[in-house]
């Protein structure tokens, strides 16, 4: 257990410390804004209680508006994902998962579970960031493009990620 | 009363989201539209540390051209001083000048944070509260506007950057004094445009704009870029323009914060108009 609260807080460090330091200095374009430190959101453990997954989410998004200099954006997507994530989780995992309390990456899951569940995340996770940023409707189309090609690239990076730190077994299905 | 304690009980994870959400959602709601600045005080405090951390570090990697750009503006200032002007006055009289008065101050600062690839973006300084950094002070670099002091804190502010969508800025064409609001699209770091410029005026690529000097915000006549791109659409009473912004957002290291004197008296001044305006209807 405690090994496991450590694990978090040194990821959470790790991911912030990328997310802030390098990643937010990259200036691509105005419409690629990655944003990777959700996975830390995304890698807990599948049986980690639903309330713990939202107050986790709400102190993550707190955490990465002080360093933004943002108010509330990333709080309320972050609270949407930790929300999101355990209904996600219930319906697309097995009894096995849960028994297992395995952690949902793409060694465990294989490439296609975990593409899948990596996009439905981002994308909720980046929608609700750029509408609330631009705080108005006026540009949907700019702003929808902004959603979608930042949802691309946070994606990559995740998977590439994935294929860095696990091997991945042939996917039994 | 059980049924209700029941239900809290049985959906407590959504009511707690419910909560969470909602508590996020009147933050930012505060924050868009009341005065922006008092919640981001707190942050800065806590990441101005760490982001100064990272600038000392970074520093390094830029002192040539830190350099570069120092001596040009020391050549520019040394050019107005007053030894280099050529004295006409034959008699040698000195006033104890009661005519001109100072009337703004420049705070040197260091950029410490900075953004230019998102909606709404952001610069923290290293000076603060001790410095004499107030709200709604002006920050300019060598080369132009760079934006307006959002947030104060004891050793560090927050700038709301020209590339940000709640910036606008008071500018005018040099050439003929026509002026009109400067915002920015979004899409674009190095362009902005300039609204409200009626289809009378004159237009041409390559003109100087600056600021108009009708906010308490900037001096006149500091510089914002040229114009770009400009065309009139049938039927439009105004110029769309496109300027190029003379300020490289992406490369800011050393700016100034600019202080009014006369800041205050002025807006007293005009918020007294306002409400005398409207008591008299």
């Amino acid at each position: 257990m405690i090994n496991e609260v450590l694990k978090q807080l040194l990821r959470l460090v790790l991911l912030l410390f990328i997310q802030v330091l390098i990643i937010n200095n990259i200036n691509l374009s105005p419409y690629v804004n990655p944003y990777i430190y959700v996975l830390l959101l995304m890698m807990m453990r599948v049986n980690v209680p639903k309330a713990q997954s939202l107050l986790i989410g709400f102190a993550l998004g707190m955490l990465m508006d002080v360093f933004s200099s943002t108010v509330g954006i990333h709080t309320f997507a972050t609270t949407l994902v930790g929300y999101i994530r355990p209904r996600f989780l219930a319906l697309s995992l097995n009894k096995e998962d849960f028994d297992g309390n395995i952690e949902p990456n793409i060694a465990n899951k294989g490439f296609v579970w975990f593409f899948t569940y990596a996009f439905s995340i981002i994308f909720i996770h980046s929608l609700a960031l750029f509408f609330l940023e631009v705080y108005s409707m006026k540009e949907f189309f700019a702003t929808m493009q902004r959603v979608l090609y930042s949802t691309g690239v946070t994606l990559l990076m995740i998977v590439l990620g994935q294929f860095l730190f696990f091997t991945v077994k042939p996917s039994h299905d | 009363m059980r049924n209700i304690i029941v239900f809290i009980y049985k959906y407590y994870v959504f009511l707690l989201f419910l909560l969470l959400e909602f508590f996020s959602l009147y933050l930012i709601y505060r924050y868009n539209t009341y005065q922006r600045a008092s919640f981001i005080n707190f942050s800065n405090g806590v990441s101005g540390n760490v982001f100064n951390t990272v600038a000392n570090f970074k520093s390094y990697f830029r002192l040539r051209q830190i350099n570069d750009s120092l001596q040009l503006e020391n050549a520019r200032l040394r050019s107005e001083l007053f030894t280099s002007y050529y004295n006409n006055e034959i008699r040698d009289f000195k006033v104890n000048d009661s005519i001109y008065k100072q009337q703004y101050t420049y705070i040197a600062a260091k950029v410490l944070n900075n953004s230019v690839n998102r909606r709404n973006n952001y610069l923290t300084l290293n000076r603060g509260r001790i410095h004499g950094v107030k709200q709604q002070m002006g920050v300019i670099c060598d080369n132009g506007v760079v934006g307006i002091v959002m947030g104060v804190s004891d050793r560090f502010c927050t700038v709301l950057s020209l590339l940000n969508s709640n910036a606008k800025i008071s500018a005018k064409i040099a050439d003929n004094n026509a002026f009109g609001s400067l915002v920015w699209d979004g899409d674009d770091p190095t362009t902005c445009r300039l609204l409200d410029v009626n289809k009378h005026v004159e237009v041409e690529n390559g003109k100087r704009i600056v600021t108009s000097g009708f906010s308490t915000i900037f001096p006149e006549n500091i510089p914002i870029g040229e114009v770009y791109t400009h065309s009139l659409e049938a039927g439009d009473n105004f110029h769309t323009i496109k300027v190029k912004l003379a300020t490289g957002f992406g490369n800011l290291t050393s700016v100034y914060i600019i202080n009014n004197f006369y800041k205050e008296e002025m807006d007293s001044l005009e918020t007294e108009a306002q409400t005398r305006l409207t008591d008299d209807k």
